[in-house]
C-alpha cells in the first residue's frame, strides 16, 4: 500500500498499461519464473559490487536495514525504527528480532556491527563512502545497535537501504568465504543461490523460511538472465523464455508499441538515472561562467526528448527529479533553452572557435547522444570533438583530468547526499574548487537531528548552486521499462525502478 | 608421418609467439585504460593509480609480456582483470558453448553440402544444378546475423517451434533441450559454409563424375549409389576438405556474430567483453587457443588429404 501511495506520488512517472483482463491472480509456489535483465552478475558480494547492475541479483539473498520505496521514502526493513540520539552523535537501530540467516546463525545487533564493520573494511569506494562518518558501531543490546557518528547521520537510513546496508551472517563473514562467487547462505533474503554463472545467469530457490511478506507464495525457483541487447530481451519474452523482461534505450519505442498492441503488458518508469554533460572545473576553457551557462543554454533539452529519444526521455533541469521533495524548480529558468543568449554570452565573453573534446562510453545511449549535443552547440559556434571511451574508462578519463568533458549519466542515488558526494563535492567535482558553500550546506544537511522538510530546503539550495555554476548540466530522464506476461504478479509493486535496479525478488507467478 | 606432425606442431609455436606478442602491443596501443575498469564504477583517481600499481601496469611493456610469457610456458595463463577468474576457467566455461554451436553449424553445413552437392551433380545443367547454384550463391551472401534474426522472427515468435535465444548445457536439461537451443545459432552459423561447401562439392563431383574410371563403372552396371557413395566422392573430397579446414577455422571467428543475438555466452562474447574492459591476460588466453586451434585444424586438413588421395600419402 505504502509503495502504491509513492507510486501515485511520482506522478507521470510510473504508469502501468494493463490488459482490461486484470483479475486476481493466485501465485503459485511451485512456479519458474524467468527474468532478463541488462546487467551481468559480476559479484554476488554486497560489499564488493563490480558495478551498480550487481544490485538485482544481490537482493534475493541480502536483507537490507532498511527498505526504499519507489516514492525514495525510507522504511523499516531488518531495522524496524532509528532515531538519532538527542546531542545528534549517533544513531540508534532497533531491530527485527526474528530474522534467522540461512545459515542458521540469529540476526542481532553484533550480526549488524559483524556486517558494517565489513563493510567499512574491505568494501570497495562506493560502499565504503557512505560509511566514512560513522566512527564507531556498538551493540547496545541483542536488537539495539548505536551507530557513533564522526559527522553527518541523516542519510543513513536511507544509505542503509542500498547494499551498504546488506547484512550478511557474522558466520560466513568470520570463514572468509568468497561471497562474491560463492554466498553459500550468508544472507538472510527471501531466497538462496542454486546456480551462479558469472557474468550470465543466476538461478535460485526459495529459502524454506522467511521473516518477510508473501514468504510462500514467492516462485519456487527463479531464474535471472543477463541478455545484452534489448532487442534479444523482447524476443526472449516474446517467445515464452522469459516472464518478465528489462528494456532501456532505444528499444523502449518498439516495445512501448507491442505493449499497447496487447502483446505484453508493460510498466514504464521514468528513472532517476540523468543524461548529462560534464564540464571540467580544472579546465581553463570553462573558468569563464558565462561560457559553462552559454554551453547550458545550448542545449534543446526538448527536442533531444521529443525528436531524438522519441519521447522517452524527460527534460531536466537539475540532477534530481521533479518528483524529489529536494527538487528546486527554480533551476528551470536558468537552462531554458536560448541559443541566442548562449551566442551572446560567448560574445560577451570575448569567446569565439571554443572547441573541447568530450568523452563518452563507447556503444552506450551516451555516445549516440553525443553527436546530438555536437549539433546543437554548433549552432551556437562551439566545436564539441566526441572521443567515445570503452567502459567505466570515460569516466576514469575525466576524473584524471584527460578530457574537456564527459557526457555521462548522473546515477540515480538512494539519498541526495550520495549524489553531491558522487558527482560535486567527490567523484566528478563538478564544482568550483574554491566553492566552499556547497560543502558547508552539504554537511548542514547531515545533521541527523534535522526534520526532512529542513534537510529538503537545503538540498534545493544546494541543487541551484550547483546549476549556477554549471559544472554539471542536466539534460533529461529516460524512461524504462518491465515487460511481462499475464502470468506475473506484482511488477507494478517492484522497488528500486527508480534507479534502474528493480528488486524482481518480491515478484510472483500465477499458474 | 608423425615426424611429419611432430615439425608442423613445433613450426606453429613461433607464430604463437608472434601473434601473441603482436596482440599485446595491439591492446596496449589502444586508447583506454584496464585499471579504470577494474577498479570500477565510481572509484577515485587515487584507487585507479593503486589498481595500476598492483596490476604492474606502471611497467614497461616488455617487461609485462615477459611476465605473462615466462607464466604462460608454465602453464599458466593468469587471471581475468575484471573477474579475478583464472583465465583457463573462463575460457574453460565458455568453450562448450562455442564448441557446441561450432559442432551444430559444422553438421548441418555438411549434410546439407553433402545433399545438394551430390544433388546438384548429378544432372550438369539440369533444373536441380541450377536451382542449388541460385539458392546457394544467395545462402553464400547472406549475412549471419540476418539470417539469425530471421530464422527467430520465424521459428521462434511466429511458430514458437525453438527457442530465440541461451544456452542450456548438456548435463543440465537433457541433450534435445541443448540441441533445441542451437538448431537456430547453428543454421545462421552453418548456412554459408553449407553454401560454399555445397558449390565446391557440385564442381569437383561433376568433374569426378565425367572420368573414364567412373563411365567404365557406370558401362559395368554399378548402381549409382555405390558409383558416386564409394568412388567418386572420396576422390572429389580433396577441394572440398581444403575449403572445409579454411572456413572452419572462419567459423570460429564468426561465432561472435550468431553469439551476440542468441545470446550464447561463449568465447566470441567473452572476446568482445575482455577488449573492451582491456582484460590482456584474457584476450591473451583466447588469441593463444583460436592460433593453436587454426594451427591444429590446418594440420588435420594436411593430413587428411593423405587419406583421400594415397599420391599424397607417399
Amino acid at each position: 500500500m505504502r509503495t502504491k501511495i509513492g507510486l501515485a506520488a511520482l506522478v507521470g512517472v510510473a504508469v502501468i498499461i494493463a490488459s482490461p483482463l486484470a483479475k486476481a491472480q493466485q501465485a503459485d509456489p511451485d512456479a519458474t519464473l524467468r527474468v532478463t535483465y541488462a546487467g551481468a552478475p559480476g559479484s554476488l558480494d554486497p560489499h564488493k559490487p563490480k558495478s551498480t547492475g550487481d544490485f538485482p541479483y544481490v537482493v534475493f539473498v541480502y536483507d537490507r536495514l532498511t527498505r526504499i520505496a519507489d516514492d525514495l521514502s525510507v522504511h523499516p526493513m531488518l531495522a524496524t525504527s532509528w532515531q538519532a540520539t538527542p546531542d545528534g552523535k549517533a544513531l540508534e537501530l532497533k531491530l527485527r528480532t526474528d530474522v534467522v540467516f540461512h545459515d542458521g546463525t540469529k540476526f542481532d545487533a553484533a550480526a549488524v556491527k559483524a556486517s558494517l564493520e565489513r563493510a567499512k573494511s574491505v568494501g570497495s569506494d562506493v560502499i565504503k563512502g557512505p560509511l566514512r562518518g560513522i566512527a564507531s558501531i556498538e551493540v547496545v543490546d541483542p536488537s539495539t545497535v548505536r551507530l557513533v557518528l564522526a559527522s553527518g547521520g541523516a542519510e543513513l537510513p536511507g544509505v542503509l537501504g542500498t547494499t551498504v546496508g546488506a547484512m550478511i551472517s557474522p558466520k560466513a563473514i568470520a570463514s572468509g568465504a568468497d561471497l562474491a562467487t560463492n554466498p553459500g547462505d550468508a544472507g538472510s533474503g527471501p531466497f538462496m543461490i542454486k546456480d551462479f554463472r558469472l557474468n550470465e545467469r543466476v538461478t535460485y530457490e526459495r529459502a524454506p523460511t522467511y521473516w518477510g511478506p508473501n514468504a510462500s507464495s514467492r516462485p519456487k525457483i527463479v531464474e535471472l538472465n543477463y541478455v545484452a541487447q534489448g532487442a534479444t530481451r523482447i524476443n526472449g519474452l516474446k517467445s515464452g523464455q522469459f516472464d518478465v523482461a528489462f528494456i532501456s534505450g532505444p528499444d523502449v519505442a518498439q516495445s512501448l508499441k507491442e505493449s499497447e498492441a496487447g502483446l505484453y503488458r508493460a510498466r514504464q518508469v521514468f528513472v532517476a538515472t540523468q543524461h548529462a554533460i560534464m564540464l571540467q572545473p580544472a579546465r581553463a576553457i570553462w573558468q569563464d561562467e558565462r561560457v559553462r551557462r552559454a554551453v547550458a543554454l545550448a542545449i534543446d533539452r526538448e527536442s533531444i526528448s521529443k525528436d531524438f529519444l522519441a519521447g522517452n526521455c524527460k527534460p531536466a533541469s537539475e540532477p534530481l527529479m521533479k518528483e524529489n521533495p529536494a527538487y528546486n524548480p527554480a533551476t528551470e529558468d536558468l537552462v531554458k533553452y536560448d541559443p541566442a543568449k548562449a551566442r551572446a554570452l560567448l560574445k560577451e565573453a570575448g569567446v569565439s572557435n571554443l572547441s573541447f573534446e568530450a568523452s563518452a562510453i563507447a556503444g552506450s545511449s551516451m555516445a549516440a547522444l553525443a553527436p546530438v549535443l555536437q549539433a546543437q552547440l554548433k549552432e551556437v559556434g562551439i566545436d564539441m570533438k566526441v572521443s567515445p571511451r570503452p567502459g567505466f574508462e570515460s569516466t576514469g578519463a575525466f576524473r584524471a583530468g584527460q578530457v574537456d568533458a564527459l557526457v555521462n549519466p548522473y546515477t540515480g542515488q538512494a539519498d541526495v547526499s550520495l549524489t553531491l558526494a558522487n558527482h560535486f563535492l567527490g567523484g566528478d567535482k563538478l564544482i568550483d574548487p574554491k566553492n566552499t558553500e556547497l560543502k558547508a550546506i552539504a554537511e548542514k544537511a547531515l545533521n541527523p537531528a534535522l526534520q526532512p522538510a529542513e534537510r529538503n530546503k537545503l538540498y534545493q539550495e544546494a541543487m541551484l548552486m550547483v546549476v549556477k555554476e554549471g559544472y554539471g548540466i542536466s539534460i533529461c530522464n529516460t524512461r524504462q521499462l518491465q515487460i511481462y506476461t499475464d502470468k506475473v504478479i506484482g511488477v507494478d509493486k517492484m522497488d528500486w525502478t527508480w534507479a534502474g535496479l528493480p528488486d524482481y525478488s518480491t515478484l510472483a507467478k500465477s499458474k | 608421418m608423425l615426424r611429419f606432425v611432430a615439425m608442423r606442431l613445433v613450426g606453429g609455436l613461433p607464430l604463437l609467439f608472434v601473434v601473441s606478442l603482436f596482440i599485446f602491443v595491439l591492446i596496449d596501443l589502444a586508447p583506454g585504460d584496464a585499471a579504470a575498469v577494474v577498479a570500477g564504477e565510481n572509484a577515485s583517481i587515487e584507487r585507479i593509480a593503486q589498481v595500476r600499481q598492483e596490476l604492474g601496469l606502471n611497467d614497461p611493456l616488455l617487461i609485462r609480456y615477459g611476465r605473462w610469457l615466462s607464466a604462460a610456458l608454465q602453464g599458466d595463463l593468469g587471471k581475468s582483470l575484471t573477474t579475478d577468474q583464472s583465465v583457463l576457467s573462463a575460457i574453460g566455461q565458455k568453450l562448450p558453448v562455442t564448441a557446441s554451436l561450432t559442432l551444430v553449424a559444422l553438421v548441418f553445413a555438411v549434410t546439407m553440402a553433402l545433399t545438394f552437392g551430390i544433388l546438384a551433380s548429378l544432372k550438369p545443367g539440369g533444373v536441380s544444378d541450377r536451382t542449388v547454384t541460385m539458392l546457394a550463391s544467395a545462402a553464400v551472401a547472406a549475412p549471419p546475423f540476418w539470417l539469425a534474426l530471421v530464422l527467430v522472427l520465424v521459428f521462434s515468435l511466429n511458430l514458437r517451434l525453438l527457442p530465440a535465444l541461451g544456452y542450456r548445457p548438456i548435463g543440465e536439461e537433457g541433450t534435445w533441450i541443448w540441441l533445441k537451443h542451437l538448431i537456430l545459432p547453428g543454421i545462421a552459423l552453418g548456412t554459408s559454409l553449407a553454401a560454399e561447401l555445397a558449390l565446391q562439392l557440385k564442381g569437383s563431383l561433376t568433374e569426378v563424375l565425367g572420368r573414364d574410371y567412373i563411365l567404365a563403372a557406370r558401362a559395368k552396371g554399378m548402381p549409382r549409389v555405390v558409383i558416386v557413395g564409394k568412388h567418386a566422392l572420396k576422390n572429389a573430397a580433396i577441394p572440398v576438405v581444403t575449403v572445409l579446414g579454411y572456413r572452419f577455422t572462419q567459423m570460429l571467428g564468426g561465432a561472435v556474430l550468431v553469439e551476440v543475438p542468441f545470446n550464447l555466452p561463449g568465447l566470441g562474447t567473452l572476446a568482445i567483453d575482455s577488449t573492451l574492459a582491456h582484460d590482456v591476460p584474457t584476450l591473451l588466453g583466447l588469441v593463444v587457443l583460436m592460433t593453436a586451434f587454426v594451427i591444429v585444424t590446418n594440420l588435420l586438413v594436411d593430413v587428411s588429404y593423405g587419406y583421400f588421395n594415397p599420391k599424397v600419402r607417399s
